[in-house]
């Protein structure tokens, strides 16, 4: 039910969505967002209402300011153990089973994600009951009260979940990418912990840190619902501005040291096709640079002409397929490369897709790049992946809760940042300004390299009873 | 043309309000999505439907085609998919070209009884992006070179189906049920059936299924419906009229082996009990959704306990798979293999214990509030809006089926259901499958 890598990519990389409230960078039907839409609570709660008129059904997501950067070595899993709990684990105003149940019997939803800068807990429930799911949200968020009892049943669940992640490669790559771009720094190891860290983990412990983060000075929260009668502002207001203010101690940002050196890690899994990561660092959401690094990696790896497998094709290079990703966070960003290719191709792929990244600098990603008739053999990659954004961001404008629960992140990440508005900054680029990026982030980058083969290479398979 | 302009097909306005007054459930339908919408039949026999939609400026497009894996001859699995992928192909270097500069994006699935085309574009390239479809579907390219170049992606991607224990589970069930033809065929098929097939094969394929009068689109958009109409009519409107082909389906039957072993060398085993679904009625749709509900995966959920209380599982869960002729459905889970055995008993328990004892009223609440919630969600996803739309038109049912069964829901007692539960949950008809290292 939980993801743990679900991390913010869902719309379109990096918007700065405070600057929504003026310019609708979403998409041109996003809702009109006036300035009464937006406000904070007297004990800091900041809450957004994007107005949906006559939904059937409403959508509340409240993002918490703790995520995995916040863990230290004995605390590693923390964030996400205490999302688990907070869903299914111990007493509130009652069980938290009967909470649940009460729930599913209106017809709502809740669910919820940890990543490396934040939690994000989501309510879906249909328009009439929205007081009984604001009620149940915030009980079970802030009113937390757990036993050793269900510390310890909840690590079990946890360590089945690790298990999970390590048998399957592209959690298993995403993993080891982090841990490996972001060495001694919070962001490098894994959101669910280590098993070490998850079997040390006390429930004082536990409870110190719900106690210390979860607060409404630390959270966001963001309804899409049909604001007309005034009720939505009304109920935040009954169930969360009762809670307390209270201020979250926390140590200061570490910064991303440099890498130290390149490192190229393999691994086994009883899978019949290999896997090749390739990752390197990129902007943060705050950067300036991330609106062109958003197009590059559009242009790099989607659509029906993505150029990088274009590349490797160019050079005889087969993938039986290649997923480009950025993931911006709050004090650092990662490209992923990850193809799925034969085990025969991994060092030309390996190979190419480097030089790929190294040359990108070079590339002409217009026809305005050059003169007379060349132009007709260069092809608009920018004028493609401003329309593959535009799309992206208009698909995430009609699912509410993908709407709150983008909002609610960069609410919460971006505050007190001020950057322009994503569709003015994406329609103003030029070539010259990926190019830029380009050369700054990956002509002569720090990579890591992860290999995932299959164990039994000729592909054993035994269909026998055990 | 024909125009069913706000109307719900197969029942009477005032019964509707009649029937939602009683249940009470009149709120759900207050502005979901499906309620205005439109169908009309082009000159050459297309069937469309229109929903307007103005959640956001992008628009859905699906197109069924009546043919998927059910329809491939016995000895060439693969053939629906391998010819739907080669008839959206961009021809030629133009055609990508232009296909890039709409930003918009295609989808391909070959399913049991239906091959999906699925397009997502700016309402503002609808145009352009409908003209490149009409343009590769209408004169695709058969060449020997073109086959053979998309029959090696699609060995690839069987290899990445097994890599996947979810898609493997799947495909080893089907397999069970139906054998290694139609229902139970990989869409990528084999690469025996892949080897057999020609271009030829694919060429006469497309003729026969790929025409107006046995196709069904819907779009979903925020565009006004006379502008769509005029440029699917210009579009799609062009494929050759043909002739709608008679459905195939394909019962399922129960296999020899009702105890599978597929060995992986894993942290993580996986674990199904299975179980065949009959022929798919309008009702039974209903119910078999209610049952995947009731066992799911959520709190209050039968196997939720294994989870929560017996700490058996990080995943659990149900999985449906509806055709006509016949589904499949499968509740499983995920465990340390250490722990399989006990899986296999605890599963086994509670679903002997949820025939002994039956449904409770609230397990039939909780699973009403649930299927009303994921239909709820559907409206907001204009993809699988339209696509629900289509696959019903295509099943001849009736286009706004979502909104009909958020009024049958209420009607749906717990005797009924029971009464199904009990004949799907059938001991003598379940399959057993384990994927994992050996315990």
């Amino acid at each position: 039910m939980t993801e743990k890598r679900r991390l913010f990519f869902f719309m379109i990389g990096t918007a700065a969505f405070l600057s929504w409230l003026t310019s609708p960078i979403f998409g041109s039907s996003f809702p009109q967002t006036s300035p009464e839409a937006f406000f904070k609570l007297n004990n800091g709660l900041k809450v957004l209402i994007i107005d949906r008129k006559a939904s059937p059904l409403v959508h509340v997501v409240l993002a918490v300011g703790l995520g995995s950067r916040d863990e230290s070595p004995s605390t590693y899993g923390l964030a996400h153990f205490l999302e688990h709990a907070i869903l299914f684990r111990g007493e509130r105003s009652k069980p938290v089973e009967a909470i649940q149940r009460e729930l599913r019997k209106k017809g709502g939803w809740i669910n919820g994600h940890t990543s490396q800068d934040l939690t994000l807990f989501e309510l879906s429930i249909p328009a009439p009951e929205l007081e009984s799911g604001m009620a149940a949200l915030c009980d079970l968020v802030f009113n937390l009260k757990l036993s050793e009892e269900d510390v310890q049943k909840e690590k079990e669940i946890i360590l089945e979940e690790m298990n999970l992640q390590a048998a399957e490669p592209f959690p298993l790559g995403v993993s080891l990418a982090y841990e490996h771009l972001f060495p001694g720094h919070p962001y490098g190891h894994p959101i669910i912990g280590t098993r070490e860290s998850l079997t040390g983990l006390g429930c004082d412990e536990i409870m110190a840190a719900y106690h210390n983060f979860y607060h409404p000075s630390n959270c966001v929260l963001v309804g899409v619902v049909d604001s007309s009668t005034g009720k939505a502002k009304e109920l935040v207001e009954k169930y969360f501005g009762q809670l307390e203010a209270k201020k979250v101690e926390r140590h200061a940002p570490e910064k991303v040291p440099a890498l130290p050196k390149t490192p190229r890690i393999e691994r086994q899994l009883d899978i019949q096709q290999s896997h090749l990561f390739v990752a390197c660092r990129a902007p943060d959401i705050t950067s300036l640079d991330q609106y062109a690094f958003d197009l590059l990696t559009t242009i790099f790896g989607r659509g029906p002409n993505p150029l990088l497998p274009l590349a490797l094709a160019r050079r005889r290079v087969q993938v039986a397929g290649s997923y480009i990703s950025y993931y911006s966070h709050r004090y650092a960003g990662v490209l992923l490369l990850h193809f799925v290719l034969d085990a025969k191709q991994l060092a030309s792929a390996e190979r190419e897709a480097i030089q790929f990244l190294r040359q990108a600098y070079r590339e002409n990603y217009s026809p305005d790049d050059v003169l007379g008739e060349a132009r007709e053999y260069v092809l608009d990659f920018i004028g493609s992946a401003r329309n593959m954004l535009r799309l992206n961001a208009e698909k995430n404008l009609a699912d509410g809760r993908n709407l709150a629960s983008v909002a609610a992140t960069y609410l919460l990440l971006l505050e007190g940042s001020s950057l322009p508005s994503y569709s003015q900054a994406v329609e103003s680029l030029e070539s010259t300004d990926l190019r830029k990026v380009a050369s700054k982030y990956l002509a002569r980058p720090e990579l890591v390299t992860i290999i995932i083969n299959p164990l039994h290479p000729a592909g054993k398979k035994v269909d026998e009873k055990p | 043309m024909r125009n069913h302009n706000h109307r719900s097909p197969g029942l009477k306005p005032k019964l509707i309000w009649v029937l939602l007054f009683l249940s009470g459930s009149a709120y759900f339908l207050r502005g979901t999505p499906g309620l205005a919408f439109s169908q009309y039949d082009l000159p050459n026999g297309l069937s469309l439907i229109i929903e307007k939609n103005d959640l956001s400026d992008h628009t859905s497009v699906c197109l069924i085609i009546r043919g998927g894996r059910v329809v491939e001859p016995p000895g060439k699995e693969g053939l629906s998919y391998l010819t739907a992928r080669l008839s959206l192909d961009p021809p030629d270097n133009d055609f990508l070209h232009r296909l890039m500069k709409t930003g918009s994006e295609i989808r391909i699935a070959s399913r049991g009884d239906f091959l999906v085309v699925a397009v997502e574009t700016l309402s503002s390239e609808l145009e352009s992006t409908m003209k490149l479809v009409e343009r590769t579907l209408s004169r695709p390219i058969f060449s020997g070179i073109r086959v053979g170049n998309l029959k090696r992606v699609l060995e690839e991607n069987q290899k990445k189906e097994t890599d996947d224990i979810d898609s493997q589970a799947e495909a080893t069930l089907l397999a069970a049920f139906f054998g290694p033809h139609g229902y139970g065929a990989s869409a990528y098929g084999q690469p025996a059936s892949l080897e057999a097939i020609k271009s030829q094969d694919v060429s006469a394929f497309h003729q026969k299924y790929f025409c107006g009068q046995n196709s069904v689109v819907a779009v979903v958009s925020n565009l006004e419906e006379e502008y769509i109409r005029r440029v699917i009519n210009a579009t799609l409107g062009k494929l050759p009229r043909g002739e709608r082909q008679a459905a195939e389906t394909q019962p399922p039957r129960l296999p020899e082996e009702r105890d599978i072993f597929i060995e992986k060398d894993s942290q993580t085993a996986y674990l199904a009990v299975a179980f065949p679904l009959p022929c798919l009625t309008p009702d039974n749709f209903i119910l078999n959704h209610l049952l995947a509900n009731i066992l799911g995966a959520t709190p209050g959920s039968i196997l939720w306990p294994l989870r929560i209380t017996e700490k058996i599982a990080y995943e659990v869960g149900s999985r449906l798979i509806l055709q006509k002729g016949g589904g499949c459905f499968w509740v499983y889970l995920k465990t340390f293999p250490g722990k399989i055995n006990e899986a296999k008993e605890k599963i086994r328990t509670s679903i002997t214990r949820l025939r002994e004892n039956g449904l409770s009223p609230d397990d039939l609440a909780m699973a009403r509030q649930a299927y009303r919630l994921s239909l709820l969600m559907t409206g907001e996803n204009k993809a699988k809006q339209a696509e629900a739309m289509a696959v019903y038109a295509a099943w001849d049912w009736p286009v706004d089926f979502n909104q009909q069964i958020l009024m049958k829901l209420e009607a749906v007692s717990l005797e009924e259901l029971s009464s199904y539960v009990l004949s799907v949950l059938d001991p003598e008809k379940a399959v057993f499958l384990q994927i994992g290292p050996k315990t």
